[in-house]
């Protein structure tokens, strides 16, 4: 016994001499500092270290023309932009319902419900921008579906609008289906049969009907079967198509030729412990139910999975395979070949379900379509950008089209393909010297633009606030931009100068109806000066 | 002492009851209420990497599809389950698959609607087929119509259940 109470105290003695050495150590700082003079003080607080590599390294990631100086007090951060789109949910099943539902405070708050798209086979789908939605069926049996048409079975006749029959897509074939802008113009574009597309005009105003009598002659690029599943790189004008299981050919939708594959940036991408994410547009295997893609112009089509869906907001990217889904960072798929921080659920165990159908809204959250019952899910990670923290899934909506079989494909929501509206978080702690008691003295923006893009902010509306209550964030004040890419431009925001605090939102608002400026902007920074 | 020691061969008695509790714990297959908040954890973050799942003697695996195109309603299905070689190992029919869904203990009505139509999906769930070595499933219904599964993704129940999905679309 005795030689337990000796170690105890051994172990007291150590502990306690430890804490007091700490103790010792805070207090021989603060002596020192008391000591020296106050502009000594500056330099403990900022030490010259910091000027030279680590803080190079800091200073590197500013997107500046001109690097901040060394000495720069203050913070900044430099994001690509995340968009702020309205959330809709499209779902269209294989029996022929379509139901568009609007989604508040993570529940539904409307919903409105089309039936007798037919036939029943074959359904491929895109959300146009603005919120309509096209379907393409079997046969080329197209239809246009908004708010503005009256619920229930949809009238066929063309002189309508809603429905057009595309000639020369056989009875059992499928086409695929997207929308984009070009020179000013939004076009449907429909890849087919061997390699043929077509495209269709769009209205230039709200809700953006396709002029079916415009449908061009099909191009041909490739005698490969298209159909199947496909995906549009809206800024880059690049369409991709397969059909299941087969080799994916490209169209150039800029010259209307064949689209050299080797474009993709991550056509190259091999990931080294996860093989089922070297997922360029021709990947190993091929098969992805539903190719996707991100705003950089990576392509995800990997064996296995329904679809992998890009959500912007946390960087993170969902895959749905068999019953499980598994979630990895975004550059897992396209810059850091061994992925880590990804995790994988199994949805039968907890919820009983099998998701195919997945896509992202704007803020964060996912939703996935259960396959052959079309119960609508609500999916958000616990802990925002972690993927291995949990999840939380809810159900929003049960059996739509009455149990039907959801058929959606990459972007249901409209939410991360277009961008007409961006929503964009600062925090100045994230990089360069922040001092958390000081104001800030002057707010810079800088931005970036899409390689071969113009040079300038047009026809955008650019809007800024800080604030420090993440409940009561206040008002957004508008500034007019004026600076080209990397130069900084000073900003007059009365919630920012002279106000304590490290952090600040931009909105940035596409105006007009044909401009394509927003998408252009690759990356946006703000500067805090201290 | 002896009360102690009734005491110690309790502990025992009940931590091997609820080691064998855990260890037989089955999947619950339930599908949530409207509204209802449902937290998940990650399961291993290799089980993805693993191409074959772990040797256990045959796969046991279960089957989920989609019941579209193959309709039961107008005459019975058949079911190949085809090999590497395209020999056919094993032959199911709908209504044999509905039959041994049936005499599972399988609650989640969702899933249970097998009605080989358009809206239906099953789960088979009792672990019966050995899938090991099947490479291609197709259905021929009453018609003649062959479909083969086009989508096949082998995931893991728990750890001592591999599974099967299949989509035959």
């Amino acid at each position: 016994m005795t030689g337990i109470w000796h170690k105890m105290l051994i172990i007291l003695l150590i502990c306690g001499g430890s804490a007091c050495n700490k103790s010792g150590l805070r207090g021989g700082t603060a002596t020192a500092v008391t000591d020296q003079p106050e502009t000594t003080v500056v330099v403990e607080e900022v030490p010259a270290t910091t000027t030279s590599a680590a803080n190079a390294a800091i200073l590197a990631e500013n997107i500046n023309d001109t690097p901040l100086n060394p000495s720069f007090k203050g913070g900044f951060e430099a994001k690509a932009l995340v968009a702020n789109e309205e959330n809709h949910i499209w779902v269209a099943t294989a029996a022929g319902d379509v139901h568009h539902m609007r989604l508040e405070k993570g529940a539904i708050k409307s919903r409105k419900i089309w039936t007798a798209a037919t036939p029943a086979s074959g359904t491929r789908t895109y959300v146009l921008e603005g919120g309509a939605v096209m379907l393409a069926k079997n046969g080329g049996h197209l239809y246009f579906l908004h708010d503005g048409i009256p619920e229930g079975a949809i009238d066929k006749d063309p002189a309508k609008g809603y429905y057009f029959r595309l000639a020369g897509v056989a009875d059992t074939e499928r086409s695929c289906i997207v929308s984009y802008r070009k020179n000013g113009k939004r076009f449907v574009g429909i890849g087919y049969g061997l390699g043929n597309f077509v495209e269709i005009e769009q209205d230039d105003k709200l809700p953006y009907a396709p002029k079916f009598a415009t449908v061009t002659a099909p191009v041909k690029v490739t005698e490969l079967q298209w159909g199947y599943s496909c995906y549009v790189d809206q800024v880059r004008l690049q369409y991709y198509g397969q059909y299941f299981n087969g080799t994916t050919a490209g169209i150039d939708l800029k010259t209307m030729t064949a689209l050299d594959l080797n474009k993709a940036p991550n056509k190259a991408f091999a990931s080294t412990n996860l093989p089922a994410l070297t997922v360029g547009p021709n990947a190993v295997g091929n098969g992805s139910y539903a190719m996707s893609g991100d705003r950089l112009g990576n392509v995800f089509n990997t064996t296995g999975y329904y679809t992998l869906a890009f959500e912007p907001r946390q960087a993170m990217v969902w895959g749905t395979a068999g019953t499980n889904l598994s979630i990895y960072p975004h550059d897992c798929l396209y810059k850091t070949p061994e992925c880590k921080g990804f995790a994988t659920y199994n949805l039968m165990e907890s919820i009983g379900a099998q998701i195919g159908p997945m896509s992202a809204l704007g803020d964060g959250n996912m939703v996935g379509m259960v396959r052959g019952v079309g119960d609508v899910y609500l999916i958000k990670l616990k802990v925002p950008g972690n993927a291995a923290q949990g999840i939380d899934a809810v159900k929003i909506a049960e059996k739509v089209g009455n149990g039907g079989d959801p058929y959606m494909y990459t972007d249901f929501t409209g939410a991360t393909l277009y961008l007409t509206n961006s929503l964009n978080e600062f925090d100045f702690t994230k990089a360069g010297l922040w001092d958390a008691k000081a104001p800030i003295r002057q707010l810079g923006f800088t931005w970036t633009q899409v390689d071969g893009t113009a040079e300038e902010l047009k026809d955008i509306k650019v809007e800024v606030r800080c604030f420090s209550d993440e409940a009561n964030k206040g008002e957004f004040q508008t500034v007019t931009i004026t600076a080209r890419p990397k130069a900084m431009q000073l900003l007059d925001v009365a919630s920012c100068v002279d106000k304590i605090t490290s952090k600040a939102e931009l909105r940035l608002t596409q105006l007009g109806t044909t401009s394509t400026s927003l998408m252009k902007v690759k990356q946006v920074q703000l500067t805090a000066f201290q | 002492m002896q009360d102690l020691q009734r005491l110690a061969w309790s502990l025992v008695g009940l931590t091997l009851v609820m080691t064998l509790s855990a260890c037989s714990r089955q999947p619950r297959y339930t599908s949530p209420k409207l509204g209802e908040v449902v937290s998940m954890q990650p399961i291993a973050v290799n089980r993805l990497l693993a191409s074959t799942p772990a040797k256990r003697g045959p796969l046991k695996l279960n089957i989920m599809w989609g019941g579209r195109m193959l309709t039961s309603d107008k005459g019975d299905t058949t079911i190949n389950f085809r090999d590497n070689a395209g020999r056919i190992r094993f032959t199911k029919t709908w209504s044999q698959l509905e039959s041994a869904y049936r005499d599972t203990d399988c609650s989640n009505q969702d899933i249970a609607t097998l009605d080989g139509s358009l809206m239906g999906s099953a789960l088979i769930c009792d672990g019966s087929l050995d899938l090991s070595g099947i490479a291609m499933i197709e259905g021929i219904d009453a018609k003649g119509e062959k479909r083969s599964a086009t989508s096949w993704a082998v995931y893991m129940v728990n750890e001592n259940v591999a599974a099967a999905s299949i989509g035959l679309y």
